[in-house]
């Protein structure tokens, strides 16, 4: 059984009236246990409403979700639990820290749980070393915190709820490429220990190819792909028509179809793509 | 969404009334309300309302809509209405142990909602014709002279528009807090006053920090754009005295007249 | 070749016992397309921001065709002629019409109304934004309100225009309208200096400078820095994946001639060595 399942969602902005916006027009899709899905899309695509009904932040005009096989929109249902267990981290995150200190602040989900002290310092202290904060950074107050600590001491505070699936939203949105390399990194490493399933929203196709297996694509408020990240960037030319970013290296391999040659556009990874060019040019031409 | 609300209830349009210079708009509006109150008989504010009335129908404002303008502000109006029937002495009319009502106190009640009515009345015309930033322009413009007197006017009109830029901006991020704070399962719905005004420690901390921010980065902005005050600074828009504002005025001006005369001629609901 | 901006022997520090900048000098003509690259806390940004005197040295000069930064009645003239344009669209809009916040620089200068029309529809036109001038900012894209800030600097005729990390905060679509924006203005004239992270940016421009804790490490064109791999690594920073690819093709023998910039020109490179074996 699918851990989300999204039925025929559709969702209308401001319905009536002159400045009515459809922004989701029918869009079902599922999303494995354990599975890295990648969603990629323009700014208005439909992505971020999409996102925030996930957990229950938007109700949809109509179509069902299912967490766990339970509709989320039924009567009686807690959606307030729902969020503990779909944790979602929004872009620009270090803008909700609010506590005086990092500990605090990372605790304030786990705290909303209702857990108990012990065990909220356990997920607290967790949630930090997979983030890569360090012990003396806890007693700190947010906002001392450097651009990057704090964008890590956010997510942390995800993270401490120990949710089923995480959502992140442009986790690396504006950083700088260490910086960049060392989110994904703690995410992808996260998702290895625990087991957690992760929806990872983002613009750069670099990101999505490196770290996702499965690929979701939206378009206008519909899903345009919805498939292995390998069979989404062999169809390098349906997201490039369709104004897209694709991967640099897809670019390549995509010009090098057009001039003619035979090129396979899902070798969307270095040593792939580097391996597709090798082949192209008649083997390896190291003695 | 929350800011697709405008301000002040501003209506864009082409009316005559859209289009008179806001600086004409803001003092005939107050010579409007000086008359209304001013009036001291039915007739003379029968007058007052003639005007009221043209404008409106000049503004293309539906009545609907200007009705609503006082509609939340009717129970205030009864209240006034009802003191005043019962403690105005005169000709009793009607009498119930110490609650008297005499004919004077209705007389005067009547006047009273009136005036409170038409001044409303006039404030919206100006609110639904004028947008925000133009208003905050024509003050700007109409207290220069107290400038002499040190009174910092460019500053408090550059912070009113800086403010006025800025709230949709900031509906935007307080909506944004929320829902990452509610996504840590922050509970803003329930609980008494003291829980709830907890709840909402989460969304002001980060909205106040960010809001500081905010303010830096601009204001460096704004230096950058050698920005140094309100000194030797010229407009973009120049508000230019046309025809129409002539128009206004005189007819304004008629209306005055009227009134002071019928004032004269005629004698006032209660002589006290 | 004029030389517009000027550092000589440059340091500067926030505290006392941590300089950001140290012995920095360097010269950029008129018309240059330069990008300043480095991570985060190298001290990019402070460059930036000790050219239009937000910052002065605390040792060494700067200045900007000629005017020296640390007089300050100066610093009006300095900041006409060397515009800047931030990181974060919203906080530069201060007015609640993009025309009107356009006019902002131009009305602070006492420009007379008919020529603060003038340049208004000028720097709108220049940005691409002219059908947009009585919008509120609150309804443009991320990159609407970035070129409605590089307009409001144009509208005080720069020679210079000076941008850091313009597009961090930017979606792709939004990022190339800036970058578009910017290649065009220079171009025409302009002196461009941005500061940026990103790789594929500063392979646009015709000079790079690359700065590491403080101390400015190479400067050259792009082509020759992307060549360093190693290098940029060590930095904390990467080189363009068309570039990373024609790497690894080079290191699995291949003939690669060319540091490559881009797409096109890494499948250009590999196109030449296939030569005649098309499959198709």
């Amino acid at each position: 059984m699918p851990i989300i399942s999204v039925k025929d969602l559709r969702h209308v902005y401001s319905p009536g009236t002159p400045f009515a916006q459809t922004a989701l027009d029918g869009v079902s899709f599922d999303v494995e246990k354990g599975e890295f899905l990648g969603v990629i899309g323009h700014t208005g695509s439909g992505k971020s409403t999409l996102m925030q009904m996930l957990n229950g932040l938007l109700k949809p005009t109509s179509g069902e979700i299912d967490f766990n096989g339970e509709n989320i929109q039924a009567k009686g249902y807690n959606l307030h639990e729902l969020r503990f267990s779909v944790g979602m981290v929004f872009q620009y995150p270090e803008y909700q820290l609010f506590e005086e200190t990092v500990y605090k602040d990372i605790a304030f989900g786990p705290k909303n749980m209702g857990l108990k002290p012990d065990e909220i310092d356990r997920r607290v202290r967790r949630a930090a070393q997979f983030c890569g904060l360090r012990e003396e950074l806890l007693e700190r107050s947010p906002f001392e915190l450097s651009g990057g600590q704090k964008r890590r001491a956010a997510i942390a505070g995800v993270i401490a709820m120990e949710p089923k699936v995480l959502i992140l939203d442009e986790p690396a949105a504006g950083l700088d490429p260490g910086g960049r390399e060392k989110i994904l990194g703690q995410i992808k490493n996260y998702r290895e220990q625990t087991g957690s399933t992760v929806v990872l929203v983002s613009h750069s196709m670099e990101e999505i190819a490196k770290y996702c297996e499965k690929v979701l694509v939206l378009e206008k408020g519909k899903v345009l792909l919805h498939d292995s990240t390998k069979a989404v960037f062999a169809r390098a030319d349906l997201l490039r028509d369709t104004g897209l970013d694709i991967p640099e290296i897809t670019k390549v391999l995509l010009k090098l179809r057009e001039m003619g040659y035979d090129a396979d556009c899902s070798a969307y990874t270095l040593d792939a793509a580097r391996d597709e060019v090798l082949r192209l040019i008649g083997g390896d031409c190291r003695a | 969404m929350l800011r697709d609300i405008t301000l002040g209830q501003f209506v864009p349009g082409q009316s005559f009334i859209h289009k008179l210079d806001a600086r004409f708009k803001t003092v005939l509006i107050i010579a409007f309300t000086v008359l209304v109150f001013v009036s001291k008989n039915f007739a003379s504010i029968g007058l007052v309302a003639v005007l009221l009335v043209g404008a409106s129908a000049a503004s293309r404002i539906p009545a609907k809509m200007l009705i609503r303008s006082f509609k939340p502000l009717l129970p205030f109006i009864l209240f006034t209405v009802i003191l005043n029937m019962f403690y105005v002495d005169g000709q009793i009319l009607w009498q119930f142990w110490v609650l008297k009502i005499t004919k004077e106190g209705l007389l005067l009640s009547a006047m009273m909602a009136l005036r409170i009515i038409f001044m409303l009345l006039g404030g919206s015309l100006l609110t639904f014709t004028t947008s925000p930033i133009v208003l905050t322009d024509a003050l700007e413009r109409l207290m220069k002279p107290l400038s002499w007197i040190k009174v910092p006017v460019h500053d408090i009109a550059m912070m009113m528009t800086i403010a006025l830029r800025f709230i949709p901006t900031l509906i935007d991020e307080t909506e944004k807090i929320m829902n990452a704070q509610k996504a840590r399962g922050a509970d803003l719905e329930s609980g008494g006053p003291l829980k709830r005004a907890k709840a909402l420690i989460p969304i002001l901390v980060p909205l106040f920090v960010s809001a500081f921010k905010r303010a830096d980065e601009l204001a460096l902005a704004m230096e950058c754009r050698c920005y140094t005050g309100g000194k030797g600074r010229t407009r973009l828009k120049q508000m230019k005295a046309a025809p129409r504002d002539g128009f206004a005025v005189l007819i304004t001006a008629a209306v005055t007249t009227g009134v002071i005369w019928l004032n004269a001629i005629l004698p006032p609901i209660i002589t006290r | 070749m004029n030389e517009a901006i000027v550092f000589d022997h440059v340091d500067f520090e926030y505290d006392p016992n941590e300089p950001v900048i140290r012995d920095l000098s360097l010269t950029i003509c008129e018309g240059e397309f330069v990008a300043v690259l480095g991570h985060n806390g190298s001290g990019k940004s402070t460059l930036a921001k000790l050219i239009n005197a937000i910052l002065i040295p605390a040792c060494g000069k700067v200045t900007v065709f000629g005017m020296d930064t640390a007089d300050e009645a100066l610093t009006n003239d300095i900041r006409k002629n060397a515009g800047m344009v931030f990181q974060n669209p919203d906080n530069q809009i201060v007015a609640t019409s993009v025309e009107e916040d356009t006019a902002f620089a131009p009305e602070n200068l006492g420009v007379p109304p008919p020529e603060i029309r003038k340049r208004v529809d000028t720097a709108l036109d220049e940005v691409g934004m002219r059908e947009f001038a009585d919008r509120p900012p609150y309804k443009l894209s991320g990159g609407q309100k970035q070129r409605v800030a590089i307009a409001g600097i144009l509208a005080m005729q720069p020679k210079i225009l000076i941008l850091d990390e313009p597009t961090a905060m930017l979606d792709p679509k939004g990022r190339k309208e800036v970058m578009t924006t910017i290649k065009r203005l220079n171009a025409s004239g302009i002196t461009v200096v941005f500061v940026t992270h990103y790789m594929d940016e500063a392979a646009k421009a015709n000079r790079v400078l690359v700065m590491d804790r403080g101390v400015l490490v190479r400067d050259c064109p792009p082509r020759t820095l992307f060549a360093e791999v190693e290098f940029l690594r060590g930095l904390g920073l990467d080189i363009p994946p068309s570039a990373k690819l024609a790497e690894e093709l080079k290191k699995s023998g291949l003939p690669i001639q060319k540091t490559v910039l881009n797409a096109t020109e890494c499948a250009e490179e590999i196109a030449s060595l296939i030569g005649g074996q098309k499959c198709r």
